[in-house]
């Protein structure tokens, strides 16, 4: 992503973050607004509580998919209807993503409204949202976002993005009719192009830290083809140097916020057979596991390859870039501390890159 | 018809035996529903759930569909005891089925393993239909024994009707005369026109491999070989992402794939 593009400034308000919550505060009434908390974790936010909001909000610790594809979604009966239940679609703020987050985001599009058919909750949840992402100022322990070849700030899959400014003003970009709409009435004034250059500045300098502590600690892989490492990898012990310490708890892909994995599986309820949408790991061993129990993916290693190959070989195909967003949380989330970067690591240093 | 994951209301018309292990059901969905030969379907037992499977019988008699299941786990176990009457569902259909106007104008060698004979005769229909576009059928089948092959009484039609049908059992019985051994072994003898052949395989993996060992040897090249790949497919919209095989779905871009075009996938064959 180039930091080069410029914004024309229409698209661009100022104002602060007090001021915005007054504005926020008016819609909380009627709206649903999610948010991480201070602790990290995202929840819902009512009309008095958003004054606690966080701002400026770090990466969350858990992520924005369940908003969208939640844990487990009941689908209604597993036969086509006469006629479907409607449901009526509240508005839904959501804030706090991060461009990791965003980057995310574009994955499940891409597999849920892709294909030969859309997923209906999905695109039903996706455009009741109003997304409000801010920037990155203090990329987390685990983060190595732009060694991957991201970015510390959104440029695009937003409705507003939140910039503070060295004033401690608030700049508020619109990136979308959505957004515009979002704001119409609050009456917040133009950016100046001051204001502007004075972004360029911050995300630039924030820039340049965050990658020399990555390029320190040999987090920069941009340049090195992940892809064909990961399709070479196939060398004895690779795998299972990693996948002896998985204990097949699936938090990875869990906390992951590209995975999009999925079981359909019917459950009586009271008023009839319901089908459900839930999440579902690769790393459990039956997930590829066929009638007779024959299973393409018997072996831990083979399933801990599967999720590299899938974010870095199987999108890099299909989306043009890998899946993995380098927001770390997988990380932090396993249970057997298999730590991504190192496998990335071990896989350049196999080469002798 | 296809709506999400949600399946058509569909009756179980009747159950053909088949063999020891293998029935074909035969269905009549509720509304509309069509496929191609080699797209596959999800079929729903409420309260105990889908599994996928291509149909066995021809697309031009979409009012009733056939599905051919051999018992190979629970859920088949289930399907194996359920009664004409009963209610099931059918989703789909998925996938992209036989490419017939690639076959067109070509000698056709259809290769078959057990019940994977099951989506070939819905392919020899489709080919049947219209048996002068192609310059030669030849179906190669095997079983285990004489008493696992399916579809007997249309095997000696099929012969009659302008197919060449060669067949072995693994085990031979006292009824037996015809060849013994894995199918794979009738291929060297097939006599085809490599330049203008394309061989269409389905059946247990072991038998793909193998059977793709032998037509390569006879001097077919990869990209005149079919293969149908099984994974593990649930959703049958390329979402769920259970069925990846290398950069593929197999419910979206499969189950029938050119062995070109997965040739050197690791793990192919598992």
């Amino acid at each position: 992503m180039s930091s080069g593009r410029t914004t024309s400034s229409s698209r661009c308000l100022i104002s602060s973050w007090e001021e915005f919550l007054g504005w926020l505060k008016g819609l909380a009434e009627q709206d649903i607004i999610y948010a991480p908390d201070f602790s990290g974790r995202i929840r819902l936010f009512n009309a008095e509580e958003i004054s606690f909001l966080p701002f400026p909000f770090k990466r969350s610790l858990d992520n924005f998919k369940c908003l969208f594809f939640p844990p487990r979604r009941n689908l209604g009966s597993p036969f086509i209807l006469e006629t479907e239940p409607r449901r009526e679609a509240k508005l839904v703020i959501i804030l706090g993503l991060k461009a990791c987050d965003l980057k995310a985001l574009e994955v499940l599009d891409y597999v849920f409204l892709g294909g030969e058919e859309k997923e209906e909750g999905y695109e039903q949840s996706r455009a009741s949202a109003v997304i409000i992402s801010s920037d990155c100022e203090e990329p987390g322990e685990n983060c190595f976002c732009l060694g991957l070849g991201g970015s510390i700030y959104p440029e695009e899959g937003f409705d507003l993005n939140f910039s503070r400014l060295s004033s401690g003003r608030l700049l508020i970009e619109i990136g979308s009719k959505k957004g515009e709409e979002f704001l119409a009435g609050a009456g917040f004034e133009c950016a100046s192009e001051d204001d502007l250059l004075g972004r360029s500045q911050r995300r630039r300098e924030g820039g340049r830290l965050f990658e020399a502590r990555l390029k320190a600690k040999g987090l920069d892989f941009r340049g090195i083809d992940l892809r064909a490492l990961i399709e070479a990898s196939d060398k004895d012990g690779f795998w299972e140097k990693f996948s002896e310490r998985c204990v097949e708890c699936g938090a990875c892909n869990f906390i992951c916020p590209s995975c999009h994995c999925f079981l359909l599986s019917d459950w009586e309820m009271r008023e009839g057979v319901a089908r459900f949408q839930s999440w579902d790991s690769c790393q459990y061993p039956g997930f590829a596991r066929v009638a007779g129990g024959a299973n393409p993916r018997r072996f831990r290693c083979q399933r801990l390859r599967n999720r590299y190959e899938k974010k870095f070989v199987f999108f890099k195909e299909r989306l043009g870039g890998y899946a993995c967003t380098g927001c770390g949380r997988c990380i932090e989330a396993c249970a057997g501390e298999i730590d991504l970067r190192e496998v990335l690591k071990d896989l350049r240093n196999e080469k002798g890159i | 018809m296809r709506k999400g994951y949600k399946a058509v209301a569909t009756e179980l018309a009747q159950v053909i035996p088949e063999t020891e292990l293998i029935k074909t059901l035969v269905l009549k969905p509720k509304r509309a529903f069509s496929f191609k030969a080699g797209q596959f379907v999800e079929l729903l037992v409420p309260g105990l759930g889908e599994a996928p499977f291509t149909p066995s019988s021809s697309p031009f008699h979409s009012e009733q569909i056939e599905l051919t299941i051999m018992r190979a786990g629970r859920l088949t176990r289930q399907i194996h005891g359920l009664e004409p009457g009963a209610m099931v569902g059918l989703r789909g259909p998925y996938g992209k089925g036989y490419p017939l106007e690639e076959f067109s104008g070509k000698e056709l060698l259809i290769v078959g393993g057990g019940v994977g004979l099951a989506p070939l005769r819905s392919l020899l229909w489709s080919v049947l239909e219209r048996r002068k576009e192609f310059l030669k059928v030849i179906l190669v089948y095997g079983a285990k024994s004489p008493r696992d092959l399916i579809y007997r009484n249309e095997l000696e039609s099929w012969a009659k009707d302008g197919l060449s049908v060669h067949i072995s059992v693994d085990e031979r019985d006292e009824s037996w005369r015809g060849a013994v051994g894995v199918v794979t072994m009738l291929l060297p003898g097939i006599e085809v026109d490599v330049e203008r052949a394309v061989a269409v395989v389905c059946g247990p993996p072991v038998m793909m491999k193998f059977s793709t060992g032998e037509l390569l040897a006879k001097g077919l090249k990869p990209s005149q070989i079919y293969l149908s790949m099984e994974r593990n497919m649930s959703c049958g919209l390329g979402k769920c992402g259970h069925c990846r095989l290398g950069n593929y779905y197999v419910c979206e871009d499969g189950p029938v794939f050119r062995y070109d075009k997965v040739e050197g996938i690791s793990g192919l064959w598992d």
